[in-house]
């Protein structure tokens, strides 16, 4: 008996343990996705799909000083593999309807043309430029997030940047 | 346009992607995944082994080599069931449908006419590659029924590619004529459990059993069953290889 309250105990901590780590993280996980997924239904699903694969490994993490990076790995990844599974099959994309915008900064026709560019970027170029304007990270700590070389993510920074200013390009060319 | 008004036009355009904060819905949910994800046994006893201590510490290489020694025990072991084979249990109602275990294969017999011409039974091995939805009406209310045919068949408009939806009745508690013509409408099957498959344990209220693409049950929902929109969500999930 005193070994099963002991073991109940424990897993009392752990779970609580958990739960702290996870609240610090889940407004920034949550934010992320909405920006990579583009819809806040698709972001509280990834970002709820993240907590429980991170509960499921969390025996696995050896220091609980690197949960951030840890957890903030699984919700790209998750992410990611969203956004091939959606490009593999036909679905409306729900905006964020309510997004908070800002007219004196950015015309409506600016975003749809934004928002089209960024659609037509690949799942991992769309990974590294939220990343790098969205969370303003450093190219390193996306190398180390996405797990690929930091040259890698320089390359898909600059070739979305591109793409995202053709966007923009083309049109204020197209319109004069 | 100059690179530093394409870049601040580019971060002010993400930030109009920022969802804001943290909806309280999902704050709860994550808050209760610890008190309702079981950690699996194995994952469990593999992580106490190899795993950290209270500290964090990482384990020892004695640790390793013994979750090694018990890895290769349990592969032996799975190998001698597969060797051997064997015969899973006859089911008796939806509840031995078990998250994570194959959907056995159990053949849905016809109801008055309700499968496709020809066929006299359906099985989820019927189905191979494709999302299998069964619900099972149990003997909820024709009001129920009707509330839970009208979220499948609104959920089976956004679903993946190659979902089936399997409306399951028993013969003690059949479903309403104009619910299962709603059903057939929207291209959905209607099939009979087996004979004495509801007589014990009795089937009850109404559930939902999803099994992945490879066969597997993933999720099993009793009474409360999801809305379309979660439900369109779980088979998202459920699609991911």
């Amino acid at each position: 008996m005193t070994e099963q309250i002991e073991r109940a105990t424990a897993a009392d901590e752990r779970g609580a343990a958990f739960d702290g780590l996870v609240a610090a993280e889940l407004d920034g996980a949550y934010r992320l996705a909405g920006v990579i997924l583009g819809d806040r239904w698709q972001a509280e699903d990834a970002t709820h799909d993240a907590v429980v694969q991170a509960w499921l490994r969390f025996g696995s993490l050896r220091e609980q000083d690197r949960f951030g990076a840890w957890f903030g790995r699984i919700l790209v990844n998750i992410c990611r593999d969203r956004l091939r599974e959606k490009a593999r099959r036909p679905i409306a994309v729900r905006a964020v309807a309510d997004a908070p915008t800002d007219d004196r900064t950015t015309a409506v026709d600016d975003r749809l043309l934004l928002d089209d560019a960024f659609a037509a970027l690949s799942p991992d170029h769309r990974v590294a430029l939220a990343l790098r304007y969205y969370a303003d990270l450093p190219v390193e700590a996306i190398a180390e997030l996405v797990g690929v070389p930091a040259g890698t993510v320089k390359s898909r920074i600059h070739v979305a940047v591109e793409r995202m200013r053709d966007a923009l390009g083309a049109d204020e060319g197209g319109s004069r | 346009m100059t690179d530093a008004a394409f870049d601040r036009r580019l971060r002010d355009w993400l930030d109009g992607r920022d969802p804001g904060p943290v909806p309280a819905s999902l704050r709860e949910s994550a808050a209760s995944v610890p008190l309702q994800t079981p950690v699996p046994a194995v994952s469990r006893v593999w992580q106490a082994i190899v795993g950290p201590g209270a500290a964090g510490r990482p384990g020892s290489p004695a640790r390793l080599v013994l979750a090694l020694v018990l890895l290769g025990l349990l592969v032996a072991a799975v190998a001698t069931l597969v060797t051997v084979g064997s015969t899973p249990a006859p089911l008796t109602g939806w509840r031995d449908y078990v998250v994570g275990q194959p959907a056995p294969d159990l053949d849905f017999g016809s109801v008055a006419g309700t499968l496709p011409r020809g066929d006299s039974t359906i099985s989820v091995d019927d189905l191979p590659g494709a999302l299998v939805v069964l619900y099972f009406p149990g003997e909820a209310t024709a009001e129920r029924t009707a509330a839970d045919a009208r979220a499948l068949i609104q959920a089976s408009g956004h679903a993946p590619n190659a979902t089936a939806f399997v409306v399951i009745a028993a013969e003690s508690a059949p479903i309403a004529p104009d619910t299962v013509s709603l059903i057939h409408d929207a291209g959905m099957l209607t099939a009979a459990t087996p004979a004495g498959w509801d007589a014990d344990p009795p089937i009850g209220g109404p559930a939902l059993v999803i099994t992945g693409r490879g066969g597997v049950v993933e999720y099993v929902f009793a009474s409360e069953l999801p809305d379309a929109d979660q439900l369109v969500g779980d088979l998202d999930r459920a699609s991911l290889p």
